[in-house]
C-alpha cells in the first residue's frame, strides 16, 4: 500500500482495517489487463475514500469473520496472502456463511459498476441517459412478412356486442 | 372554489383510471374533486437524469413501496405470496413506472366461463369496449403497427417502437419457429405527440420517464381535466368513505398535506385506488350498515386477486446487443399461444413479451443472483459474457380468479397516518405453473432458435406484482360481484369503482388500456345516466 492509500485513508476516517478492506474487494474483483483492461475494486476511489461509517457498515462484519478466522489455519494476515489463497479463503467463508458473503459481493458490485471508472472501462458513455439518450437503429420490418401473411388467430365467436 | 364547497364527484387516486374519469366527467360541469395521497412527480427528478440512476431504482426510486418507502407509501405486508407488490403513489398512479406496454383484451378474455369453463363471463364484452378503448388510446398516443393478426382491426397513432438489436434477434427465433409476433401496442411517443415529446431510448422506463414520451397521466389525461376545471388535492390519504343510514356515501375522512383529519362531503364517490388499494380502503370503511367493510355484503371484497404470474426467461447471445438501449418493456410481443388448446394440458394462454437488457449495476446483481456472474479471478470473464448481451421474453400468464387470493387488513402494520395496511395472500394455481412451465418452455424455444448459447429462467417473477386486478369485481348478481356491470357499487348507490379492481378476469396482457377504457366506459354511463343515477 502506497502513500496516496494512507491520504485516502485518513481522508475517509479512521476505525476500519482499509488495507484489509481493499485486499477483500481486490480479492472479488481483481483486475484485468490488455486491450480491454478494468481496474481493480481496490484501485478505485470510492473504495479507498469509502467513508468510515460506510466502510463499517458494510464490510465490518466480513472483516471481523475475517480476522477471527486468521492465524494457522487460514495463514497470516489476509492482506499479506497471494490472490489465490484469499480467494480460497472468501470462498470458504462464502460456504459458511453464504449470506455474508453474498451480501458483500453485491454491494462492492454495486459500488464498483456505479463508478465511471468502470462505465469507461466497459466503452459505455459517462453520462446520465437523460437528456441526449441513445440511438436505436430503424428496424428492418420486412421481418414481419412471414407473420402478415398469417390468418387470425384470436378467437371469434357468437354473441360478442351483448351486455348481459 | 372553497375546500368546503359541495362537491359532486369526489375521486380517490390520480392514477390510470381516476384520470380517465376525471377527464371524461369534467364536461358535465359539475365540481370534481380528486384526492390523491402523493404529489405531483417531478420529471427532472427521475433517476435516469442522474449518472447513478441505476443505483436509485435500487432503493429511493424503486416500483417496490416497501423498499420505496416514501411518506405517501403504505406499506405492504407480503409475507403470504411470492410475489412482491409495485405501485407508485402519486399523480399518475401505476402509469409514472410502468413499462407502457398497451395491449387490449382480445375478445375471447371477456368469456372465459362460456368458452373455457374457468373463471367468469364479464357483463359486457370487447366490442361494447373497443370505441373506449380507441378513445383512450388517442389520448396516450399509441405506437404500434396495424394489422396484428392476433386482434380484430384497430388503429395507432403513432409509429412502432423499433426493435432494436434485442427486438430483431428475437423476431428472427419466432420466425424460424414459424410463430406469431408483432410489434408491441407501446403507450410510448415514438414522433412529438399531444405536446410530449418523442422517445429518446433511455432504457429505464419503469423509473419514470424524464423526456416525457411516455404516457402517464400525470401528462395526458390531468393537464387536459384540470384546464377543465377538475380539482386536483395532492398529498390528501383518504381513511375511510362515510356512509349515511340510507346506504349512501355521504363523503370522506381523509389527511390533509399537514397530516390534519378533514371531511367533506360528496354526492358520488369514485375509488380509483388500484386492485390493492380500493379493498384496503374499503375495508377500513367499516359501520353499523356495513360491518365487514363498506360495499361487501357479497363478501367479496378484497377477494379473487389476479396478478400475472410471470415466467421470465433470459437468453444470452454471443454479440454484443446494445440491450440497454430503449424501452425495456416494448419491442414485440406473440400471441401464439394467447387462446385455450387443451392438448396443452391448461387452460386459457399466455402472450410472450420481449423485454430488453439492463446497465452495468442491474445486471451484476442480477448476473449474482442467478449465478452468470460470479466474484474472483474469473469476474471480468463471467460479466463480459453476460452484460449487453441479454434478450429476454416474459409469459404472462392469464391468472384466473380465485377467492383465497385475497387482499386484507393487516392486523398490525399501519401506514404513515396510522391508517391499517393492507396483507397480500396469494398463491400460483395448478392451471398457472402448468400454463406458466410451457411458456418458459417455448420462450426458451425461441431464445435458442435466435441463436442464445445459454438461457437463464425466474418463474414466477418475484418482484413482479405490476397488475392489482378482481379484488371488488363487477357482475350482474350482487352475491358474486361487488360493482354492476357499469361501476356502481351492488350496496352502495352512489359509490362507483374504476380501477382494476373490478376485473372479473385478468387475461394475459398487462391491464391498463382495459383499466382505462373501462373508467371511460363507466364515465360515459353516469353522463348518460344523471337523471336517475342513484336508482
Amino acid at each position: 500500500m502506497g502513500n496516496d492509500e494512507t491520504a485516502d485513508r485518513s481522508a475517509a476516517g479512521g476505525g476500519i482495517d482499509y488495507e484489509l478492506l481493499l485486499s477483500v474487494v481486490e480479492t472479488m474483483i481483481p483486475a484485468r489487463t490488455g486491450a480491454d483492461a478494468m481496474p481493480a475494486a481496490s484501485e478505485l476511489r470510492e473504495f479507498r475514500q469509502m467513508r468510515a461509517d460506510e466502510a463499517k457498515r458494510v464490510y465490518g462484519p466480513l472483516l471481523e469473520r475475517i480476522r477471527s478466522g486468521r492465524g494457522e489455519e487460514e495463514g497470516g494476515h489476509f492482506a499479506s496472502l497471494d490472490r489465490e489463497a484469499r480467494e480460497s479463503i472468501l470462498r470458504g467463508i462464502e460456504v459458511e456463511q453464504p449470506g455474508l458473503l453474498k451480501g458483500v459481493v453485491l454491494q462492492t458490485l454495486i459500488r464498483y459498476y456505479g463508478t465511471d471508472t468502470a462505465a469507461r472501462g466497459l466503452g459505455l458513455e459517462v453520462r446520465p441517459p437523460h437528456p441526449h439518450g441513445y440511438g436505436v437503429d430503424d428496424t428492418d420490418w420486412s421481418l414481419l412478412e412471414p407473420v402478415r401473411e398469417m390468418k387470425p388467430i384470436y378467437k371469434v365467436f357468437p354473441g360478442e356486442g351483448e351486455q348481459s | 372554489m372553497k375546500r368546503n364547497d359541495p362537491i359532486d364527484v369526489l375521486i380517490v387516486g390520480a392514477g390510470a383510471s381516476g384520470a380517465a374519469v376525471a377527464w371524461s366527467l369534467a364536461e358535465t360541469r359539475m365540481r370534481i374533486v380528486c384526492l390523491e395521497q402523493g404529489g405531483w412527480p417531478d420529471p427532472s427528478d427521475y433517476p435516469s437524469t442522474r449518472r447513478d440512476s441505476e443505483v436509485l431504482q435500487l432503493g429511493p426510486h424503486s416500483y417496490n413501496p416497501n423498499v420505496r418507502g416514501r411518506p405517501e407509501d403504505y406499506p405492504i405486508n407480503v409475507s403470504d405470496s411470492p410475489i412482491s407488490i409495485a405501485n407508485f403513489n402519486g399523480v399518475g398512479g401505476g402509469t409514472v413506472l410502468y413499462a407502457g406496454h398497451f395491449p387490449r383484451f382480445h375478445p375471447s378474455d371477456f368469456r372465459t366461463r362460456t368458452l373455457d369453463g374457468v373463471g367468469e363471463d364479464w357483463p359486457l364484452d370487447y366490442e361494447r369496449l373497443e370505441p373506449f378503448y380507441a378513445r383512450n388510446d388517442r389520448m396516450v398516443g399509441v405506437a404500434g403497427l396495424a394489422g396484428d393478426p392476433a386482434y380484430p382491426p384497430k388503429e395507432v397513432q403513432l409509429p412502432p417502437v423499433p426493435l432494436g438489436r434485442v427486438g430483431e434477434k428475437l423476431a428472427s427465433g419466432f420466425n424460424r419457429l414459424g410463430w406469431h409476433w408483432w410489434p408491441s401496442d407501446s403507450a410510448i411517443a415514438t414522433r412529438p405527440y399531444g405536446g410530449r415529446d418523442k422517445c429518446v431510448n433511455l432504457g429505464p422506463c419503469m423509473s419514470g420517464c424524464s423526456q416525457g414520451a411516455k404516457s402517464s397521466t400525470d401528462l395526458t389525461y390531468w393537464p387536459a381535466a384540470e384546464r377543465a376545471g377538475v380539482e386536483l388535492w395532492t398529498r390528501c390519504r383518504v381513511r375511510e368513505i362515510l356512509v349515511g343510514d340510507d346506504d349512501r356515501a355521504t363523503g370522506v375522512v381523509y389527511y390533509d398535506e399537514n397530516g390534519e383529519e378533514q371531511r367533506v362531503s360528496a354526492e358520488v364517490v369514485i375509488l380509483a385506488c388500484n386492485g390493492i388499494g380500493t379493498p384496503r380502503l374499503l375495508l377500513n370503511s367499516t359501520s353499523s350498515r356495513f360491518p365487514d367493510g363498506l360495499a361487501n355484503r357479497s363478501g367479496l371484497v378484497g377477494r379473487n386477486l389476479m396478478h400475472h404470474p410471470y415466467g421470465y426467461v433470459q437468453g444470452v447471445f454471443e454479440d454484443p446487443l446494445d440491450s440497454y438501449k430503449g424501452p425495456i418493456g416494448c419491442a414485440l410481443w406473440s400471441q401464439e399461444f394467447y387462446e385455450t388448446d387443451e392438448r396443452r394440458g391448461f387452460l386459457r394462454g399466455y402472450t410472450l413479451q420481449s423485454s430488453r437488457g439492463f446497465g452495468p449495476v442491474t445486471t451484476a446483481l442480477m448476473g449474482l443472483g442467478n449465478g452468470r456472474v460470479t466474484w474472483g479471478s474469473d469476474h471480468h470473464a463471467s460479466f463480459g459474457a453476460y452484460f449487453n448481451r441479454i434478450a429476454a421474453l416474459s409469459a404472462i400468464c392469464e391468472d384466473l380468479p380465485e377467492p383465497h387470493n385475497t387482499v386484507t387488513l393487516d392486523p398490525e402494520l399501519v401506514d404513515s397516518d396510522g391508517i391499517p395496511a393492507p396483507k397480500v395472500s396469494y398463491t400460483l394455481s395448478e392451471n398457472s405453473r402448468k400454463m406458466m412451465q410451457h411458456g418458459v418452455e417455448r420462450a426458451s424455444e425461441v431464445l435458442r432458435a435466435a441463436g442464445a448459447r445459454d438461457v437463464v429462467v425466474e418463474a414466477p417473477l418475484s418482484n413482479a406484482g405490476w397488475h392489482l386486478l378482481g379484488t371488488a369485481r363487477m357482475g350482474t348478481d350482487p352475491e358474486r360481484s361487488v360493482v354492476n356491470p357499469w361501476g356502481r357499487s351492488h350496496d352502495v348507490r352512489n359509490l362507483f369503482i374504476v380501477d382494476g379492481s373490478i376485473f372479473v378476469t385478468s387475461a394475459a396482457v398487462n391491464p391498463t388500456p382495459t383499466i382505462q377504457a373501462l373508467a371511460l366506459y363507466i364515465a360515459d354511463q353516469i353522463k348518460d345516466r344523471l337523471a336517475n343515477l342513484f336508482d
